[in-house]
């Protein structure tokens, strides 16, 4: 631990000489969303709009924007761009390092600080991490994701407007007023062609590449990309590739997808592959709030890509809900039983399966914040749960749930019964008129899938 | 009951999997600054012609152990010295038996033995060695490496209890076990785990 700190310290050192707002994952770290024109550097940043205009003559435009290198020539100059406030407020208000200092300690980015802090800011720069979502094409429409991410809830959203909750959650009048609007598949995207004309060249010089959506397997640029480190992984057999997937796409997408990360494990045409998918509760709950999934399918095609990919970690990414508090301890069950049975000394991480939990904060009616005591001591019992399957000795072939697997499950409990700002009435308002207008709309029962919630329900509803 | 086998140790170390839960770990009261009570029913299955330890509380060793046929108490002072006593208790495999420490910071450690004082040491001028995680190991001198030298042993063990001054922190008959983990009969998530993967 105290190592690290170090670590971490010299690297504010390293930083501070050059600009006490110098962060390198302005240069090497970038998120890109193909579908709409949107990209970032960091997520602590809100997305900018990408211009064509530049794109036509420089593809690395996709990370190179011209607003962006301002921000680079700030930091350069000594300044802190005011779009970096997350950092700039944790530096000035704690003795904590902020992730300008962690991102920067990266080994995706600690390298390349000589050549970033002698380049000029007009410079282009071929980042390391690289985050695509190449459209928002998908066949799940999640109760807390949205139009921007899902073509399913474009439909919906086209058909019946945002919901009549406070926010007009899910409106996409906003997104056409700031031109950002996703392109259909079937568009011609410019972002996708100035992708596929700068790739040959970032390739090369990734240090991790991840793929997001909507749902990537159902993206054919997703099986062009994983097809062209098949021919071309000898340009760099380093890279660490990850793809996100809700693994309930049809079989022949599934099997395509094992078929070729066979090829790219088995011949280390990669250094590692990970898997994202997430899952939050059980059996129609979870098929209720992830609209789309079939969750027996879901559990299958887990087992079937870690029978068949013995070096493969999948991460389950849970967006820990208010409707989730019912089954997550089966998630828990389902997710240890999982890691027992593939558990090997062969994974890329520790474990053959990860359970990363998360809590969800937007939209705000479906935060576990909106529940009665009793729901959130089951939030509780489920930490109690996960810490009886803790993983004893942390081990290549050991099992169980980290340290970090068991923290993230208690945060829950700590961040539900935590006392904030938040709008109780109008949350749980909200979310009444949410579930109701939800049922109409896709033809689910609220009531009869979450029987645990019909006091609530029912009282609120009168309120 | 727990058969706690030969170079199979078991370890009551709730923090060790979880930095921050359970958020108060019982074993931080086993140091000399902290008044606690540990309260054990066991059965010695191995106790002729041996070194054997029955538990041991670490890093600061404070122990249990047999040794030629006979009992003794290892304590760890606060100053770093140890000192070694000879309990009268006549040990026998397969007896049941009932074993009692009092810790009174600053005052005194006593030992019964079927509710027989063995032990009785003065901690007034120095007290019980000072220490901001230990931990306790059953069946052996450590855990981290278990060999010929571990003074592993065998016995069986019906029931644990640990009190602060009277306050029940953890409690254990194992009759439930999760993943090599005996639950904490009060709640407290004070866990005693088998160093094995699987029982």
């Amino acid at each position: 631990m105290e190592d690290k700190s170090i670590y971490f310290d010299k690297t504010k050192t390293k930083l501070d000489k050059v600009g006490c707002g110098f962060c390198l994952a302005k240069w090497t770290q970038v998120t890109i969303h193909l579908g709409i024109g949107l990209t970032h550097s960091c997520h602590h940043p809100v997305q900018h709009k990408i211009p064509t205009s530049e794109l036509k003559r420089n593809p690395s435009v996709l990370h190179n924007t011209r607003y962006k290198k301002l921000q680079r020539k700030q930091m350069l100059e000594g300044k802190k761009p005011a779009e970096c406030n997350y950092c700039w407020n944790i530096e000035e208000n704690s003795n904590s390092f902020s992730d300008r200092v962690f991102k920067s300690a990266e080994p995706w980015s600690s390298p390349y600080l000589a050549k970033i802090k002698d380049s000029h800011w007009r410079e282009d720069f071929n980042p390391r991490y690289v985050e695509v979502s190449f459209s928002n094409t998908c066949n799940f429409k999640c109760a807390y994701c949205g139009p921007q991410y899902s073509s399913k809830w474009v439909e919906e959203i086209e058909k019946f407007g945002g919901y009549s909750t406070s926010t007009v959650y899910n409106n996409i009048d906003e997104l056409i007023v700031k031109n950002q609007m996703p392109y259909k598949q079937s568009d011609h995207n410019p972002y996708v062609e100035a992708f596929w004309e700068w790739w040959p060249d970032l390739y090369k010089d990734l240090h991790t590449f991840r793929i997001t959506g909507g749902e990537p397997l159902l993206s054919k640029d997703t099986f062009k990309v994983l097809e062209y480190i098949q021919e071309h992984w000898e340009e760099n057999p380093n890279l660490s590739l990850a793809i996100n997937s809700n693994l309930g796409v049809p079989d022949n997408l599934i099997d395509r997808f094992i078929e070729i990360a066979k090829d790219l494990c088995e011949n280390n045409k990669v250094r590692e592959l990970v898997i994202f998918t997430s899952v939050e509760a059980k059996g129609k709950q979870a098929e209720y709030v992830r609209f789309g999934l079939d969750y027996e399918k879901f559990w299958t095609n887990i087992d079937k890509i870690l029978t068949i990919l013995p070096k493969v970690t999948i991460n389950i990414m849970a967006t820990f809900n208010a409707l989730s508090v019912f089954s997550y301890n089966d998630v828990i069950e389902k997710t240890f039983e999982i890691k027992k049975k593939h558990a090997n000394d062969q994974r890329y991480w520790i474990s053959a399966v990860q359970l990363d939990t998360s809590y969800l904060r937007h939209p705000s009616h479906l935060s576990v914040k909106i529940l009665e005591k009793e729901h959130k001591e089951l939030i509780l019992e489920s930490a109690k749960k996960a810490l009886y399957y803790g993983m004893t000795e942390f081990v290549p072939g050991a099992y169980g749930f980290s340290n970090t697997e068991i923290q993230k499950i208690k945060r829950l409990y700590d961040y539900a019964i935590s006392e904030d700002s938040f709008d109780l009435e109008k949350n749980r308002e909200d979310f009444i008129k949410f579930v109701d207008e939800y049922d109409m709309r896709r033809g689910t029962n609220f009531i009869e899938t979450f029987p645990e919630l019909k006091n609530f329900y029912d009282t609120h509803k009168k309120i | 009951m727990i058969h706690i086998k030969k170079y199979k140790p078991w370890i009551f170390y709730p923090s060790s999997l979880c930095d921050t839960f359970p958020e108060n770990p019982a074993t931080k009261i086993l140091s000399g600054e902290y008044t606690f009570q540990i309260e054990m029913k066991m059965t010695l299955l191995d106790t002729i012609d041996v070194n054997g330890t029955i538990f041991s509380i670490l890093p600061n060793y404070t122990a249990l152990d047999i040794h030629k046929n006979l009992l003794f108490f290892t304590i760890r002072f606060e100053d770093g010295s140890s000192k070694f006593y000879q309990l009268p208790f006549q040990i026998y495999n397969s007896v049941e038996i009932d074993f009692k420490l009092i810790h009174v910071s600053k005052e005194y450690l006593k030992i019964f033995i079927n509710n027989e004082e063995q032990l009785n040491v003065d901690l007034t001028e120095i007290s019980l060695y000072l220490d901001n995680s230990p931990c306790m190991v059953f069946g052996a001198n450590s855990y981290s490496h278990i060999d010929e030298n571990s003074n592993s042993t065998e016995l069986k063990l019906h029931e644990f209890k640990l009190y602060e001054k009277s306050k029940l922190l953890a409690h254990h008959i194992f009759d439930e076990i999760i993943f090599n983990k005996s639950v904490d009969k009060t709640g407290n998530l004070n866990f005693i785990h088998h160093k094995i993967l699987e029982c």
